[in-house]
């Protein structure tokens, strides 16, 4: 009798490519550093008073309320 | 610094003080330009403080009384912890007397009263100080009422005063019933703006045509200057940016007086930040192709008034004249 072959084991081993598999990305946050000066500066009023004499009114005496 | 304020109303608004209990502008009564402050009777009253503590000042400015109820502070000096230290007041006569704070007998008291519903131009002089180091001198439309030395008129353990207020309530009482116009204070210090300041008044000049840099935005309007010349101020249209360093500067109106002196020019500014975060703002000014920056100002949500004193003109340093001011222009610097 011929002798009995005992195949005990057999393995393929396949070559995963692991860098085939899915990328399954779920988030993605940018962080902004948010530059406080950027804020708008609103201008309501501009007005420039103006002090001074003789206005051509002479000396500025007051009389009655207005000047003479 | 010699001149501490100045304020004709001619920005519209009561803004422009420190703190006011009841007061508010008037365009029935004025003695220049178009505005002037009212206080009622009643407990009605402005504040101002500024950064220093001066022992000698000089008060210029135009009062229309319409009452007189008595005990009236006038004017009230205020020293740093807020106490207060003299006082200019009028009795139910309307004449006026100085008074130190704590003691109800006048240091000194004018020879005529001041008249009812008429202007009239009062100029005070007041040293504050101890012992018999005060001294006061009063004018009424340019006549000596008061001439004083040997007086205390400090009321506080605090020497000089951080600031005054009109119509200062200090023990309770009326409050002075009328209008005043063309307020200016000036202090001791420096070249210019040091002693009498003169029975002049305060004109205004508003934005009304294009500068020499046009970087800010207008909303509101399609021109920028039509954005922010009304009086009183309102906040819905406006000119706006938000990159540091731009800026712009507007051609201002012509001032009504053709002749005359110019003391010293203020530069009053409302404005604020969009959103909450941090910006300031400068003002700017330009003279004769000079450009004067002030200090940067932070800004919040809120709108804040903004005034400066410029006491000489930025291209030679000299006194402002007339043509020079006609030919200034104004605007602000985002910082």
């Amino acid at each position: 009798m011929a002798g009995q072959i005992t195949l005990t084991q057999e393995i393929v081993e396949a070559g995963v490519l692991q860098t085939d598999r899915l990328r399954l990305l779920t988030q993605e946050v940018v962080e902004s550093d948010v530059l406080q000066t950027d804020r708008l500066r609103m201008l309501f009023q501009l007005v420039v008073e103006v002090d001074g004499d003789n206005w051509g009114f002479g000396t500025g005496r007051i009389l009655s309320g207005q000047f003479v | 610094m010699s001149r501490l304020f100045t304020a004709g109303a001619e920005a519209g608004t009561t803004d422009v003080w420190t703190a006011i209990w009841g007061a508010t502008v008037s365009t029935v009564q004025k003695r220049t330009g178009a505005y002037s402050f009212y206080l009622s009777a009643g407990d009605y009253s402005t504040k101002f403080l500024w950064a220093t503590d001066p022992t000698v000042l000089y008060f210029r400015f135009g009062i229309r009384p319409t009452g007189f109820y008595g005990g009236w502070r006038v004017i009230l000096l205020l020293e740093n912890a807020g106490a207060g230290q003299c006082y200019l007041g009028a009795d139910v006569t309307g004449t006026l007397s100085v008074y130190r704070v704590g003691s109800g007998t006048p240091l000194a008291t004018a020879v005529h009263p001041l008249a009812v519903n008429a202007w009239q131009c009062v100029e005070w002089y007041i040293k504050i100080g101890t012992g018999t180091d005060g001294e006061t001198t009063l004018k009424i439309d340019g006549a000596t009422e008061i001439l004083e030395t040997g007086l205390n008129t400090q009321g506080s353990g605090i020497a000089g005063a951080r600031g005054f207020g009109l119509g200062y309530i200090l023990w309770g009482g009326y409050s002075q019933a009328g209008y005043y116009d063309d307020i200016a204070v000036n202090d001791n210090a420096g070249a210019v703006n040091n002693s009498w300041i003169g029975r002049g008044g305060i004109y205004p000049v508003f934005p009304e045509g294009v500068g020499a840099y046009t970087d800010l935005h207008a909303f509101g309007h399609a021109n920028p200057w039509d954005c922010i010349s009304e009086v009183p101020p309102d906040d819905a249209d406006y000119v706006y940016d938000d990159t540091v360093d731009q800026k712009s500067v507007y051609a201002m109106s012509a001032l009504v007086p053709t002749t005359g002196t110019i003391a010293c020019i203020n530069v009053i500014m409302r404005a604020k930040l969009d959103a909450a975060g941090t910006g300031n703002i400068a003002r700017l000014i330009r003279s004769n192709g000079v450009d004067s920056q002030g200090a940067d100002v932070g800004l919040d949500t809120s709108p804040k008034t903004i005034q400066e004193n410029i006491e000489t003109d930025p291209s030679g340093g000299g006194a402002w004249t007339i043509a020079r001011v006609n030919a200034l222009e104004a605007g602000a610097v985002v910082r």
